[in-house]
């Protein structure tokens, strides 16, 4: 199979596979420190995650930490698949790449 | 972010990590459960024992019901810690995963990546209540009833049943029959609650995934193994420092692991 074909183009999209990679490594992670790592617009990451978040490969918490609104994002299972997948399959890419 | 294959597996690499550290927070469990331990010093003072001789026969029932087989030697000669050390340790270790818990919440709060304490949690409580209710009534009830031939396999199969529906069955399964075996011998060690905690801070050291954790939480293991096992070997302390010694080698290690990893997170600042 081509490993292209394993590529979803829902986690493919190179800032949404940052966001999912970050909140894989945490059980949740705040939108601000999204913002600030990936170095995004509050817009242009908004966008990101509503797509995730369609997908239901993310949940989004909104809340309160004293008087400051604070969005809160953790992966789902599914999530933590898709992004499991397109890893191996950016991995397979490079391989045949370097075998050529 | 970089589009090409080989950049972008690196700079999602950098992020896991950068994330890993930001959300680093053993510190201060290490340094909390130092002073925990090493507050525990005056329950192991053995000058009781030495003027009566008669520590076990002058315990009241809760000694009896939370060690139903007695105890073992710890590295200070013919020497029995009295309930009062059972009664801190319980509240002490309770108390100290409560902080724990809360400061990891109040952690991600200020950084804003959050560490997943269910495995401490569920590793800390499991190993904490059983030893509290779960094996004073098996050895009772059970066990001594029917017969380790008999209770024994009913007991693997149980907890194997119990944890089949689990995502990773055999670890899972593997791992609780692990904590059940030590929980079970818990109560006949001298410092047997020191186990609770390093089985705890193992659950701590496998989601934090950090060297220096992962190194000083098996340091500490060790220390605790020495301290309960060197009885049984005729290890004794020497007389200078046999009251402190026995709870001050396990603080020190997670006093150091404590100081080492708050250096550390300053100097990643």
């Amino acid at each position: 199979m081509n490993p292209t074909a394993g590529l979803d183009d829902t986690v493919h999209q190179r800032h949404r596979l940052g966001v999912l990679t970050i909140a894989a490594e945490t059980k949740r992670v705040e939108f601000s420190y999204l913002k600030s790592a990936l170095e995004l617009t509050a817009g242009n990451l908004s966008r990101h995650i509503t797509v995730l978040e369609q997908a239901g490969l993310v949940e989004v918490e909104k809340g309160y930490e004293g008087r400051r609104p604070k969005t809160w994002l953790h992966i789902t299972d599914a999530g933590r698949t898709a992004l499991a997948a397109e890893m191996a399959a950016l991995r397979a890419l490079l391989e045949r790449h370097d075998s050529l | 972010m970089t589009g090409d294959p080989t950049g972008l597996l690196i700079e999602l690499s950098d992020l896991r990590k950068r994330a890993r550290v930001d959300r680093h927070g053993y510190w201060l469990p290490f340094l909390l459960f130092g002073l925990i331990t090493l507050g525990a010093t005056p329950f192991y003072v053995p000058e009781y024992c030495r003027t009566t001789g008669a520590c076990v026969a002058d315990e009241p029932w809760l000694y009896h019901w939370l060690h139903p087989d007695g105890r073992l030697n710890g590295p200070i000669g013919s020497y029995e810690p009295t309930v009062a050390a059972d009664i801190y340790w319980i509240i002490a270790l309770l108390c100290g995963y409560l902080a724990v818990v809360w400061w990891y919440r109040w952690r991600a709060a200020q950084v804003g990546v959050e560490t997943p304490t269910r495995l401490y949690a569920q590793v800390t409580i499991f190993t904490l209540l059983l030893p509290l209710v779960g094996v004073p009534v098996l050895s009772k009830v059970f066990f001594n009833q029917v017969g380790w031939q008999i209770a024994l396999p009913i007991t693997v199969v149980a907890i194997v049943a119990a944890t089949w529906t689990a995502r990773r069955r055999v670890v899972t399964a593997l791992a609780v029959l692990a904590l059940f075996g030590l929980a079970h011998f818990i109560p006949a060690y001298p410092y047997g609650q020191m186990f609770v905690l390093a089985a705890g801070l193992a659950g701590l050291a496998w989601v934090e995934r950090s060297a220096v954790c992962t190194v000083f939480v098996a340091l500490f293991a060790a220390a605790v193994v020495f301290v309960n096992e060197a009885g049984r070997f005729d290890l004794h302390w020497p007389y200078q420092v046999e009251q402190y010694a026995t709870t001050g080698l396990p603080a020190v290690v997670l006093l150091v692991g404590g100081i080492i990893g708050s250096v550390r997170r300053e100097m990643a600042r």
